[in-house]
């Protein structure tokens, strides 16, 4: 939409949809991944881009032209290419003698780079080394994350982020219980990620759960951890503001025990007691018999008592 | 015993589910964190490094991602599940990892000119009914849109108001009312998007771009151009500017009452196009155009016999019906056509003399593309009758022998004084224009005519018995510098052909035509200087030497 000339109004419906689809909204899209290279790529990059994009079927491009660029100092044609595809994720692999075997991932906000982490690929199997049957194509896989690093250093938490946000695919309300086949896992040791691919086989066991075995397949890298440029805190924090439209509307005067129990609350406005609209019941009604007979039934009553007493 | 038996049962019984949950389930110091609406667990458990460098690597990373996947599977199955059209699904809970957006959350639409001058006078939207009752029609009508009620387009009487110019239309008027008003909403709309967006809405004309291309400036230029009062008409151009492409008329007419003098040349020389007696069809054309086919054809068929296994390959079948023996089908004067026209040539040689079929025709058609050219460069005709005051001899196959007092009738002139005309016999052919005089009035004179044909039937005499051979050879005679004898040459072989019974019959279009010496005719072609308007003449280049 050239906005060079002023506004410019789509002229068919078609166009329309199309462009609200990819204008900002309140539950946005599954992200797009960009899977480019740079000016100089060796084996090991281009398979491992193909099989990342294999990985990422649907959701991704993979560009077969070169690129020259280093995004790490200019990433303005990253920001075009993300504004012409709409794709907030990239991924960029280049081969030099100072880096070999480059992979940057990294993600945009409003189409202006967020985060980039650079990894360098130690060792690499591809998908077509291991002669395993793959799980389909768009599975949504388990991601598993082991490791303290991506607890404590910075860096390796921000890559936790993006490399869920890289492989988690389409946010799902439920899932097949027979379609968990996809397992990736992620292990974070001396400065170095592991990443495995699994196909996960759901086992009879005794009881519901089933017991998992794991066969390998799909690409395995030993990525050692690089550069990185990541956002600052305030930018950070602004990608993750979340719409209000978008928050769970509290429901007001409820509240829960700590045993569970659920408790009201009722707001009531000023009662006079005296006139209060009750239950009427027999029991409770005022006696009203004449004075007279109240002394001889008094006199009599002590009397009996004494009586008593007596006996 | 039997207390024993309980006992041992029992026991039995809690075995066997440890053992059943043995299967599934993992020790870890510490727990795992879930995320299951991303389906993501971490494990923040301490790893064992000797252990990883003790064991093979790939067996301690699977047995640690089977661990890890097991307490994911657990925690998973946790979860209720509902069967969904016969496949069991199990409802995960929101994702809790905050994870960046990758937009800017949408701001909301901002009011607009009238939103804001409604709240500030407090003016409420009222919602209006869809239908409407329509008395005329006594029916409930749309208030807008397909079939409304007070529908102004529809009307067809409208009272011209008293103030009104009595030869106004009205209609028209009208409708161009209703356009203003949808410009107006329009640009309202438009004003309103960009006010909120900070961009501008063009007034009249162009915005103004930061960085422009090519086409922008282009177009700004052109803009402003036409923003003048007479729309652009009185503007210079730049030296090196260029005319603009498309004036935005589609089809351009002369003008009504313009020039006289154009008009009437206009109407005569249409005229003279109706008189010449020239066939509109363009023959020469139209035979390319079969031609062409016929090649193709030839050629589609030839390379399917060619895959079939040839039976038999003689192309008779095809070339038998109507092969028009001619020079080669595209020929525009350029000089690459050369060895193309002599191979085709060649090829239309061989394809006659080997057709010997029953079905045998041969067309000797006019076929010439001079002709072609020449009409391409047809010129101004002065259609006017010359008489010839000088003899000429031809001195090249294509002109006209001139007789003293002869009347040519001019058809047009090539150049200044090489003109193109036609005789009373109906032969056709250049000639000088210094041997003749413009004549107005028609003087037929038979006797020379006369005198022309009893040359002309003397000599079929001595060529009665002409054979085939002789013909041919006729044909072969060299072609520089025509004798008076050789001048008649091609008139005479023509009409020997003409009475020869062979089995060639020659549909001849026209009256006699001159015939056309191949070799010379050939030579002509490939000449550049020596533009030869062909006669229409029936030119049996079959019989073309090689």
């Amino acid at each position: 939409m050239k906005q060079s000339h002023g506004v410019v109004k789509p002229k068919t419906k078609r166009a329309k949809r199309f462009l609200d689809n990819r204008a900002s909204k309140l539950t946005e899209n599954v992200k797009n991944a960009m899977i480019m290279k740079g000016g100089n790529t060796s084996m090991t990059v281009t398979q491992a881009l193909k099989d990342i994009y294999a990985l990422k079927k649907p959701n991704a491009v993979l560009y077969k032209k070169k690129n020259i660029t280093r995004p790490f100092e200019d990433s303005t044609s990253l920001e075009f290419f993300s504004k012409k595809t709409d794709c907030s994720l990239f991924l960029f692999g280049s081969h030099n003698k100072k880096r070999p075997n480059n992979l940057i991932f990294g993600r945009l906000f409003d189409f202006h780079v967020l985060d980039m982490i650079e990894l360098g690929i130690e060792t690499y199997k591809s998908l077509s080394d291991i002669k395993i049957s793959k799980c389909p194509e768009g599975t949504k896989p388990m991601l598993v994350f082991a490791g303290e690093a991506f607890d404590i250093d910075n860096d390796h938490k921000r890559l936790k982020s993006l490399l869920t946000d890289f492989f988690r695919g389409p946010v799902v309300q439920s899932v097949r219980l027979a379609g968990l086949e996809h397992v990736l896992h992620f292990t974070a040791l001396e400065g170095k990620v592991y990443m495995r691919s699994y196909r996960s086989l759901l086992k009879k066991s005794g009881c519901r759960t089933p017991r998992i075995e794991l066969e390998e397949i799909g690409p395995s890298f030993d990525f050692a951890l690089r550069r990185t440029h990541l956002a600052s805190d305030d930018l950070y924090k602004k990608a993750h503001k979340q719409p209000k439209a978008l928050k769970p509307k509290k429901k007001k005067n409820i509240s829960h025990d700590t045993f569970g129990t659920k408790f009201g609350r009722l707001h009531m406005q000023k009662q006079d007691l005296a006139k209060l609209q009750t239950r009427k019941m027999k029991g409770l009604r005022k006696r009203g018999r004449p004075v007279p007979d109240a002394t001889a039934v008094e006199g009599k009553e002590p009397q009996k008592t004494v009586q008593a007493d007596a006996e | 015993m039997a207390a024993c038996s309980v006992e041992d049962v029992l026991a039995k019984a809690e075995q066997d589910e440890a053992e059943k949950l043995k299967s599934i389930s993992v020790k870890k110091d510490l727990d795992l964190e879930f995320d299951l609406g991303n389906l993501v667990a971490c494990d923040k458990n301490r790893i064992d490094v000797r252990q990883f460098r003790q064991q093979k690597k790939e067996e301690f990373l699977r047995s640690l991602a089977r661990d890890n996947t097991q307490l994911l599977i657990n925690e998973i199955w946790k979860h209720p599940t509902e069967r969904v059209e016969e496949v069991i699904v199990v409802k995960l809970p929101e994702p809790t990892t905050p994870l960046p957006r990758e937009k800017p959350p949408p701001k909301p639409r901002p009011p607009t000119k009238w939103e804001e001058f409604a709240k500030l006078k407090g003016i409420q939207k009222k919602k209006k009914t869809n239908l409407v009752w329509d008395e005329v029609a006594k029916a409930w009508k749309r208030r807008w849109g397909y079939q409304r009620v007070n529908d102004g387009t529809k009307e067809w009487l409208i009272e011209v108001p008293e103030l009104a110019d009595p030869n106004e239309d009205q209609f028209a008027k009208r409708n161009k009312a209703k356009k203003e008003k949808v410009a107006k909403n329009e640009l309202h709309r438009l004003r309103n998007i960009a006010r909120s967006q900070n961009i501008k809405v063009p007034g009249v004309g162009l915005t103004p771009i930061a960085d422009q291309s090519k086409t922008d400036l282009a177009r700004a230029v052109s803009v402003a151009k036409t923003s003048t009062a007479s729309v652009g008409k009185f503007q210079d151009r730049l030296p090196k500017e260029k005319a603009p492409k498309n004036t935005g008329k589609k089809r351009k007419f002369q003008p009504v009452i313009g020039n006289f003098s154009h008009e009437r040349e206009r109407q005569l020389d249409m005229l003279k196009v109706m008189d010449s007696k020239k066939p509109r069809l363009d023959v020469v054309k139209a035979a390319n155009k079969q031609m062409r086919e016929n090649d193709r054809e030839e050629a589609a068929e030839k390379f399917k016999g060619r895959k079939k296994g040839r039976k038999g390959g003689n192309f008779s079948g095809k070339g038998g019906k109507g092969e028009m023996c001619a020079l080669p089908s595209e020929i525009r004067g350029s000089q690459s056509i050369q060895p193309r026209l002599q191979a085709s040539v060649r090829r239309m040689q061989s394809n006659i003399y080997r057709q010997q079929n029953e079905h045998f025709e041969v067309f000797t058609t006019v076929l010439s593309p001079q002709v072609h050219r020449g009409r391409c460069q047809f010129r101004q005709a002065d259609v006017g009758k010359v008489v010839v005051k000088r003899s000429y001899k031809p001195h090249w196959p294509d002109e006209l022998e001139l007789i003293r007092g002869e009347v040519i009738l001019v058809l047009f002139k090539d150049e200044e004084s090489r003109w193109f005309g036609r005789l009373q016999d109906g032969q056709q052919g250049y000639f000088p224009a210094s041997h003749v005089d413009e004549l107005i009035n028609q003087e037929g004179e038979p006797a020379v005519n006369v005198a022309r044909s009893a040359r002309r039937s003397s000599a079929p005499a001595a060529y009665a018995g002409s054979s085939g051979a002789l013909r041919l050879q006729a044909l072969r005679r060299p072609t520089a510098g025509g004798t008076g004898v050789e001048g008649e040459g091609p008139i005479l072989i023509l009409k020997s052909q003409n009475s020869l019974p062979d089995g060639l019959t020659q549909p001849v279009p026209q009256p006699p035509p001159e015939a056309q010496n191949s070799p010379s005719f050939l030579r002509r072609l490939l000449s550049k200087h020596r533009r030869k308007s062909a006669c229409h003449g029936s030119t049996n280049t079959g019989y073309l030497a090689d």
